[in-house]
């Protein structure tokens, strides 16, 4: 009978007492944010940040106290207010900048591309974690607000709603950050730190300082209905407008075979008809065209810089659903082509939004578009299609499109600047202008004096850059079919 | 099963070609080296292997899983080793292996006996508490040969391991593949040190400028291009070395091929050692002072320079 004893089970080998010390971080925490705390609160920037903001706070308190002022409570809640929102808002959001550009210019990137973790997860994680260092920061000033609440006049609801308004606002900006970190050139991260710090530290500046918070400490208290619809609205955006670039910078680094187009699209649209919804149903109805508008710049430019789908496996899902799931390709698929789609249902879009709702409530009696906003829809789509056709007609070959549509937008930009020098030596002959007013600031120069000339003109000029493109865009649609029909046959295969 | 197929792959950047319609096979569980000088296309076709790069055009499967619709299952099958990777500031080798071991899907107590392991085998305890950014380069090519094991992947892609490692971490390196290749992985290796590879290798790949010039093992190489009628020997003698020459233009079954600091090679046209014998004996009865006669070794690195020599004349494109 003995032989029916089992062997007895091996005993795991004993953990060596160096690898036992690694349980500081539970295994439900990403990996990537596991990587990025431990790394990121090594670093000088986050020692130097948190050190410095204790000590001013510290030695506010102190002047605080020693003080003999009746205003002082106000006082200190706009300090702490200011300095959180100096380091939530504009120091945080900078660390974002290098993110991945630095695992990039690595190569540890790849190496970490190589494991189970997905593009979109090394980079949640990136975020994460900066977004947890914020929050470790908000933990610590919450003792300074403690003390301040015994010096008298505080809104405790509206300035802690106030204070976790900012940290919103500080993920969102973190996630704008780190999607542009996906960037390897430059000239994309450094937009940012160029645009971004300066009308950061003014506005921050205005709001706290000029208008010493109290403004602010009003929206919070939540009495305006208007009000809170805006505050609402500006925080659904800024959400969108987080989850946007964290989705664009996942794209640029994914591999060819994931798709991250179709569900951007889709989150797009569908936030899209959530906040035109909102808007439709109130009283700021005449507003609409501009949610429309919004959503167009954001799906214009990623959609614009997308290179075509070349990879079975993103088509398979749409060729199994058959005729209706290729047709939902046409729009979902990721590249220009489709994009070009769905940026002419956007603007068709536009229009009937705007004869429909501006300047009146929901199909009312007054005139709907006027010629200006029409002169602006047509500029905006101009804007965003002419890089798109400078980009697919002479530089379809570059590796980073995403690079040579904000490298294009950016010289526009300067080339605006000796325009408008040209112009106003050759005492402000408008003509000239017209002629390049596919640059936003030109446009946006000419379209509080549009006639209905310009406006044709400018439609005109939209109208042959739309055309090429459908034409370079034809070739591309081709390429997909062909894409199409090799997936078919191997699904066929495959089904035999 | 052919644990790494390349059919017909191309890689072009804007105009350059960097692989030419490269196809080759690696067996399961052998050991192949991939050599070829800097931009010989290693590196590009390793890229395309690892699943990191997208090819021009071809097809490239690792254990039967396609590298550009099936990425995420060739990845769990390779373990990558490229020739320079960064190493990440503030953070240590133990916790290096332990962020890697998390992104591999490892938790728990498996994850700390994983750990354990490689650090055992890549001999990565004694600096657990190192930064790994501030290591030699011997202990950083163990670091990433443990990250690279971390997920016990049954085919291990090393670009150019041995590169800038001195002597000893050399001699550990190749120590380290030799246990692994005893383990029954399959190991297709690059390097530029052809006589290590051709020690460890059951199979060996010659590419030059993108294309396949050659491939067996290290005694096919070795035999390459050589005469199986003829042998060269190494003559040394003292006086003017061009007595060899006129003596070699007056003997019937002796060949000049070129002078050296005190002697010449000269090609005897049998591989019978009788007869070497006998044109030894004839040079010093015809008055040579010969102070060294040997037959001449060849190694790889030699035969590898003739290869490419081979390849690049005009009428000699193709040698497989």
């Amino acid at each position: 009978m003995s032989d029916s004893t089992p062997p007895p089970i091996p005993a795991a080998p004993p953990i060596h007492p160096v690898v036992a010390a690694l349980s500081d971080f539970s295994d439900r925490i990403s990996p990537v944010m596991v990587k990025e705390l431990r790394q990121g609160m090594r670093t000088r920037a986050f020692t130097s940040i948190f050190l410095i903001l204790q000590v001013i706070l510290a030695f506010a308190m102190f002047l605080a106290l020693v003080a003999d002022s009746g205003n002082i409570g106000t006082s200190i809640s706009q300090m702490v207010f200011l300095l959180f929102a100096i380091v939530a808002l504009i120091l945080q959001p900078l660390r974002g900048t290098t993110a991945v550009a630095t695992e990039l210019k690595d190569a540890t990137f790849e190496i970490m591309s190589l494991t189970r973790l997905s593009s979109m997860r090394i980079v949640l994680g990136k975020w994460a974690s900066l977004v947890s260092q914020t929050a470790l920061m908000l933990a610590s000033i919450i003792p300074y607000l403690v003390m301040r609440y015994f010096f008298g006049g505080m809104q405790l609801f509206a300035e802690l709603a106030l204070l976790v308004t900012i940290f919103f606002l500080s993920a969102c900006l973190t996630a704008m950050t780190v999607g542009l970190s996906c960037n390897r050139a430059v000239i994309v991260r450094a937009l940012v730190p160029l645009f971004g710090v300066p009308f950061g530290l003014m506005g921050i500046m205005s709001l706290f300082i000029r208008s010493r918070g109290n403004n602010l400490i009003e929206v919070f208290t939540f009495q305006d209905p208007e009000t809170n619809l805006v505050l609402g609205i500006f925080l659904l955006l800024s959400l969108y407008a987080g989850y946007y670039f964290l989705e664009m910078g996942v794209s640029r680094i994914a591999r060819s075979a994931e798709n991250h187009a179709t569900r951007k699209r889709l989150v797009s649209l569908i936030l899209m008809a959530i906040t035109l919804g909102i808007f439709l149903s109130s009283d700021a109805i005449a507003g609409s065209i501009f949610v429309v508008l919004f959503f167009t710049c954001f799906i214009g430019l990623d959609v614009c810089t997308e290179d075509a789908v070349g990879v079975p496996r993103v088509v398979a899902p749409f060729v199994r659903k058959g005729p209706i799931g290729r047709l939902l390709g046409y729009i979902l698929y990721p590249g220009w082509h489709t994009g070009l789609v769905v940026l002419t249902g956007l603007f068709f879009l536009t229009i009937f939004v705007g004869e429909a709702t501006y300047k009146r409530g929901w199909l009312g009696s007054n005139p709907g578009l006027t010629e200006e906003l029409i002169f602006v829809i047509i500029g905006i789509f101009y804007t965003i299609l002419t890089p798109l056709l400078i980009l697919r007609r002479f530089a379809a070959r570059i590796s980073n499109p995403f690079t040579t549509y904000i490298g294009i937008l950016v010289l526009s930009g300067i080339f605006t600047i000796l325009l408008m020098i040209l112009t106003s030596v050759s005492r402000g002959d408008e003509a000239i202008l017209l002629l390049f007013a596919w640059i936003p600031g030109v446009w946006m120069l000419i379209a509080d004096n549009a006639s209905g000339g310009e406006v044709l003109f400018m439609g005109f000029l939209l109208a042959i850059v739309w055309v090429i493109l459908v034409v370079l865009a034809a070739q591309e649609f081709r390429n997909t079919r062909s894409l199409e029909a090799r997936v078919r046959d191997l699904l066929n295969n495959d089904a035999a | 099963m052919s644990a790494i197929l390349v059919n017909n792959l191309t890689q072009k950047f804007g105009k350059f070609t960097a692989v030419d319609k490269l196809s080759f096979e690696v067996p399961k569980g052998s050991v192949c080296g991939f050599i070829g000088a800097n931009g010989a296309g290693k590196t590009t076709t390793m890229r395309v292997i690892a699943s990191l790069d997208y090819p021009t055009s071809g097809d490239v499967s690792v254990m039967g899983y396609d590298v550009i619709n099936y990425p995420a299952e060739v990845r769990s099958l390779i373990g990558w080793m490229p020739d320079h990777f960064g190493n990440y500031s503030h953070m240590t080798v133990l916790e290096y292996l332990d962020f890697y071991a998390r992104a591999l899907g490892y938790s728990g107590k498996e994850r700390q006996l994983r750990i354990q392991e490689v650090m055992e085998f890549s001999d990565l305890l004694a600096i657990s508490d190192r930064f790994s950014d501030k290591l030699s380069k011997g202990m950083t090519q163990r670091l990433g040969l443990g990250r690279a094991l971390l997920h016990d992947p049954e085919v291990l892609v090393m670009d150019e391991p041995a590169a800038g490692l001195d002597p000893k971490a050399r001699v550990e390196l190749k120590h380290l593949i030799r246990v692994l290749a005893e383990e029954g992985k399959t190991i297709f290796i690059s390097s530029h040190i052809l006589s290590e590879l051709g020690e460890m290798c059951d199979h060996l790949l010659f590419v030059n400028e993108g294309r396949l010039v050659h491939q067996g093992d290290a005694r096919s190489l070795l035999n390459h291009g050589r005469d199986s009628l003829s042998t060269i020997y190494n003559v040394q003698l003292v006086g003017d070395p061009n007595q060899l020459v006129d003596w070699a233009a007056v003997n019937p079954h002796v060949e000049f091929v070129e002078v050296l600091k005190q002697g010449a090679r000269l090609k005897i046209d049998s591989i019978d050692p009788e007869k070497a014998a006998y044109v030894l004996s004839r040079m010093i009865s015809d008055g040579l002072k010969i102070s060294d006669f040997h037959l001449e070794a060849r190694n790889l690195e030699d035969a590898f320079i003739d290869l490419l020599q081979d390849v690049n004349k005009p009428s000699n494109q193709s040698l497989l």
